[in-house]
């Protein structure tokens, strides 16, 4: 720069200015060509990025849970049905004030001070948009009340959503289980994204085991949301497939007579069609209310379940391992008549006592002063102990093992429904990895008569029963029975699935044994002669008794003065009618003394099954599912 | 080159017409005007088709044009004689703004005078320059040392002020239009070399000095993906609105990022956004495009000025202009960091448009007063 002048002078000042704008107007139009640049970028060679990025940020998509598939009995009697439930949401968007608003809706239907101490909770966590649930279950009184006065009660509104619903409440608890809200450790695992925070999933019983076809596929709202996360429209949606339907081979009546007349007992009763392996009773008592477990169980109900001593969760008909006691000997029967150890004709004197040659050991019969001279058939009617301890030291225990272990004795029943337990078939091989012990003689001796380390379960006798009835015929056990599609409401039979026979190399034997076990019945000495008073039809049984204290059993005294822990549990298997048989019952009932005092329960399942199909043939409803009876 | 004579370009209108008569220009009015109702129409669309906004902003706006035509009436001599108390007023707000100023989001900006809600940087963006020019008018051009210092001074007082507030963007923005008033005035290359070294010399220490979320928003300018539901959701979700915009735009009252509130401060600092959204690259283009003409008829002024009062005016108010676009539509398209510079007379907010329009009426008020009658 030149020296600076004091004079003004406004050429050159504006000189001055005019180059320095030239600079500052260059530099400007450089920066207005960036950011067009920048624009041009973002809008049009970026656009389709930032369009999905929009996309993505107003597009959410939301499950819909499919309704449950229903359960029905083999008759169609609803076993779980979705009912509709009404709950009172508050939308604390539309609320101006929030304690006022719930003043007015006190006054219109009670609000229980529980429900009102989660809803203030609920209301600190929950984001603002979202609706906070006041009263859940609501009656429909209730409902119709709020629903006139909906229009002065901004905010209020009642939702609905299915509910699962066991109109039968204790009855079949066990068998069909409960669903419940989805744990977390669930919904983590997930499979193929079926399931969100709200689903319900099947807990326990049939409801867990058909989950897959219960469930159904859940649908998918597409909806717009804004930036609170709130929705604006639905977009698309794609409705749920709702799941299957089920009809189960239960018999609803049967397995209401088996509760009833288990009564307040601990038992179970579990009845079985012996030609498809159905399913016709499963009752475990004492049972529980599934409906309670439907919104979540209370934690005080649950201790109240889990701490009763008599463990009404407990699904005795599946895994209560009772010993068999006498209800054994028609399998051991058999046993002895297949392997030629005796005829029908061979007898043994019954003394009262049993002692093993080169022993001092005496086992005692029931009957103190003996049954004289007993053959096969006297053995079974009147369940002569001592017969038997013959038998099976006669056989040995390998070959009881054997012989027994088709029928599904010591092995987990590939039943259709989870937890079913193996119980114990007493053998060498099983005492020594378990007990780690040598077998003794003894340990045969007891074995004959289902004491000892004998343990069943409820179905393995009820499946082991119907293969005798069945001669050898062995199906899988199974609860269900046909699958209803909801989508085109056809129904699907499940067929029987045939497991491998039974063959007796005289198959007249089971024959002989039947009758046997019919003469527990009608023969005025039979041990469940009780039953036999107007019977229609020709049933075979067998009683057992199961010891599960030492006392001394000679004594006979009234079983009332007796306490209820230290009574003996009974057990009773039946099935009929006895030429052509089509139900098979085993019924254990926990300190129930004798099995003859329960043979009235399988008499009566047994009855009211053969009424129900007296029903001609081509009214019945899955006629093609049941083989002609007695084949 | 042109005449260099400014004297014969201005002839006096000797039929003036209305605008004339009332020293006001008619192109630079309706470009304003146009420029508000595109901001209008932008602030519709950004507040989901509601009119109460609008007719606030409206409200505004003819008080803008008002103040304008007000300013424009009073011989420019005033201004100049007025310049140093209104730099002094301003100052003393400013120190009164730190003193017992309202608080809002952590930053004192607000002067409560119980009536209205003064915020005093706006009259110092307006009481800065016309100091600036006043003292560099006053003497010969190029400006002597001692002019530039006193400069300096001017300009540091209000800067180190605004940035105490803190208010970064707006000491930048004060800073750069002192900058620019010494530069057009023919400042020394040396002096500015002097100035850039001493600057970048000074960028860690000024870092140093920064409130923690000035370098977060430094920070997040460079990675917006570092916190993108945090800091960086502004410039995440502005860009996607821009680009969801495409060529033409999704229409007025369309567009997911505005219309479900995706787009925060779509009113205010974000608005060029929305007007990117619904109305696309040639809807934002033609916003910069009325900017750019407005600047124009400013930069026209400028060379119609009698003298390097009303030129230096007349530019620093262009540039100011321009620096509000820059900063603003920059900030919005990711290319700046978020400061939070309104876009002029588009963006809802009552300071920035009756402190521009002030300006603007100045700038006419210079261009159609007679010269003589100013001129001391």
């Amino acid at each position: 720069m030149t020296e600076t002048t004091p004079l003004k002078n406004p050429i050159r000042e504006y000189r001055i200015f005019q180059r320095r704008m030239v600079l500052a107007i260059a530099i400007g139009v450089a920066l207005i060509f960036a950011l067009t640049f920048r624009l041009l970028d973002l809008q049009i060679m970026q656009h389709p990025y930032y369009d999905t990025l929009a996309l993505g940020n107003r597009i959410r998509t939301l499950p819909i849970n499919p309704p449950r598939g229903i359960l029905y009995d083999r008759h169609g009697i609803v076993l779980a049905e979705n009912i509709p439930s009404y709950e009172l949401v508050i939308n604390r968007d539309d609320v101006r004030n929030l304690r006022h608003t719930l003043h007015r809706v006190e006054a219109i239907v009670p609000i229980r001070r529980q429900d009102l101490r989660l809803f203030w909770q609920l209301v600190r966590v929950e984001p603002p948009y979202e609706p906070v649930p006041l009263q859940r279950d609501l009656s429909t009184r209730s409902v119709a009340r709020l629903a006139v006065n909906l229009d002065q009660l901004p905010g209020v509104s009642i939702r609905a959503h299915l509910k699962r619903f066991y109109p039968l409440g204790t009855i079949g608890a066990h068998l069909l289980g409960y669903v419940g809200p989805i744990h977390s450790g669930e919904l983590r695992r997930n499979p193929g994204r079926l399931y969100n925070a709200e689903s319900d999933v099947g807990q326990d019983g049939f409801e867990e085991s058909y989950e897959n076809l219960l469930y159904g596929i859940p649908g998918i709202r597409t909806v717009e949301v804004n930036a609170e996360g709130r929705l604006v429209r639905v977009v698309h949606t794609k409705p749920p497939v709702p799941g299957d339907s089920i009809y189960l081979t239960i018999d609803a009546r049967l397995e209401a007579i088996a509760h009833e007349m288990l009564g307040r007992n601990a038992g179970a009763v579990v009845a079985i069609n012996p030609h498809t392996g159905g399913i016709l009773a499963m009752a475990s008592t004492p049972s529980f209310d599934p409906n309670r477990f439907v919104n979540g169980i209370s934690e005080k109900i649950y201790h109240k379940l889990s701490d009763n001593p008599l463990r009404p969760l407990f699904n005795r008909a599946l895994q209560g391992e009772y010993a068999p006691a006498s209800t054994i000997k028609p399998f051991l029967a058999l046993a002895v008549l297949a392997d030629h150890v005796i005829t029908t004709r061979t007898t043994l004197y019954c003394p009262g006592t049993f002692v093993l040659p080169g022993t001092t050991h005496v086992y005692h019969d029931w009957q103190p002063w003996g049954h004289g001279v007993t053959d096969l058939r006297k053995a079974l009617t009147q369940s002569v102990d001592v017969f038997f301890y013959h038998m099976a030291v006669d056989l040995g225990i390998l070959r009881i093992d054997a012989f027994l272990k088709p029928f599904g004795f010591g092995q987990k029943p590939d039943i259709d429904l989870a937890g079913a337990r193996a119980g114990v078939l007493p053998s060498p091989d099983w005492k020594r990895q378990h007990d780690n012990a040598p077998w003794y003689e003894g340990d045969t001796v007891i074995s004959g008569i289902g004491q000892g380390y004998w343990l069943v379960t409820p179905l393995q006798m009820a499946v082991a029963v119907g293969t005798i009835a069945a001669r050898g015929r062995r199906y899988r056990p199974r609860v269900i029975h046909a699958i209803a599609n909801p989508m085109n409401h056809r129904v699907y039979p499940v067929l029987p699935e045939p497991r491998r026979r039974i063959r007796l190399d005289r198959s007249g034997l089971w024959r002989i044994v039947a009758r046997d076990m019919e003469s527990v019945i009608k023969n005025p000495t039979g041990t469940a002669h009780g039953i036999d008073d107007g019977l229609e039809y020709a049933l075979a049984g067998k009683t057992g008794t199961a010891q599960i204290s030492n006392r001394d059993r000679s004594d006979f005294i009234n079983y009332h003065l007796i306490p209820k822990s230290e009574r003996d549990n009974a057990v009773f298997i039946a099935f009929g009618p006895v030429p052509h048989p089509r139900i098979a019952v085993a019924i254990f009932v926990q300190h129930g003394v004798a099995g003859a005092l329960i043979a009235p329960i399988a008499r009566r399942i047994i009855e009211t099954y053969l009424e129900t199909h007296r029903v001609p043939p081509h009214r019945h409803p899955y006629r093609d599912l049941d083989p002609p009876s007695g084949s | 080159m042109n005449d260099p004579n400014v004297y014969s370009r201005h002839t006096p209108n000797l039929t003036p017409g209305l605008f004339n008569r009332l020293h006001l220009d008619g192109p630079l009015l309706v470009e304003l005007a146009l420029l508000s109702g595109v901001g209008l129409i932008a602030l519709f669309g950004a507040d989901h088709g509601q009119m109460t906004l609008v007719l606030k902003q409206l409200i505004r706006i003819l008080l803008g044009f008002a103040v304008l035509v007000a300013v424009a009436q009073l011989p420019p001599v005033y201004y100049r004689l007025a310049a140093p108390w209104l730099y002094l007023a301003a100052l003393l707000l400013l120190g009164a703004v730190l003193a017992f100023g309202q608080r809002n989001l952590g930053a004192q900006r607000w002067l409560n005078l119980g009536f209205v809600r003064l915020q005093p940087t706006e009259l110092m963006l307006l009481a800065l320059p016309l100091m600036l020019t006043r003292q560099l008018s006053s003497r010969t051009l190029p400006p002597d040392g001692r002019t530039v210092a006193t400069c300096l001074l001017l300009i540091a007082l209000p800067f180190a002020l605004i940035l105490k507030e803190p208010d970064l963007g707006s000491a930048l923005l004060i800073g750069m239009i002192g900058i620019f008033c010494l530069f057009v005035s023919g400042l020394n290359w040396r002096y500015l070399a002097i100035g850039a070294g001493i600057l970048l010399a000074l960028t860690p220490v000024a870092w140093h000095f920064m409130h923690q979320y000035q370098r977060e928003r430094i920070l997040i300018f460079l990675n917006p993906e570092r916190d993108p539901l945090g800091a960086g959701y502004h410039i995440i979700q502005s860009q996607i609105a821009l680009g969801s915009g495409g060529l033409f735009g999704q229409g007025l009252l369309h567009g997911s990022q505005t219309q479900l509130n995706f787009l925060p401060e779509s009113t205010t600092d974000f608005i060029f956004a929305v007007i990117g959204e619904q109305f696309g690259f040639l809807g934002a283009l033609t916003l910069v495009l009325i900017f750019l003409l407005v600047i124009q008829r400013m930069l026209h002024s400028a060379i119609r000025m009698p003298d390097h009062f009303g030129r230096l005016w007349a530019a620093s108010m262009a540039f100011m202009t321009f620096l509000y676009v820059i900063v603003n539509i920059g900030m919005v398209s990711g290319l700046l960091p978020v400061v939070g510079e309104p876009l002029p007379l588009v963006s809802f907010g009552g300071s920035s448009v009756v402190t521009l329009m002030a300006g603007f009426g100045l700038v006419m008020g210079l261009e159609h007063h007679p010269s003589r009658s100013w001129r001391t």
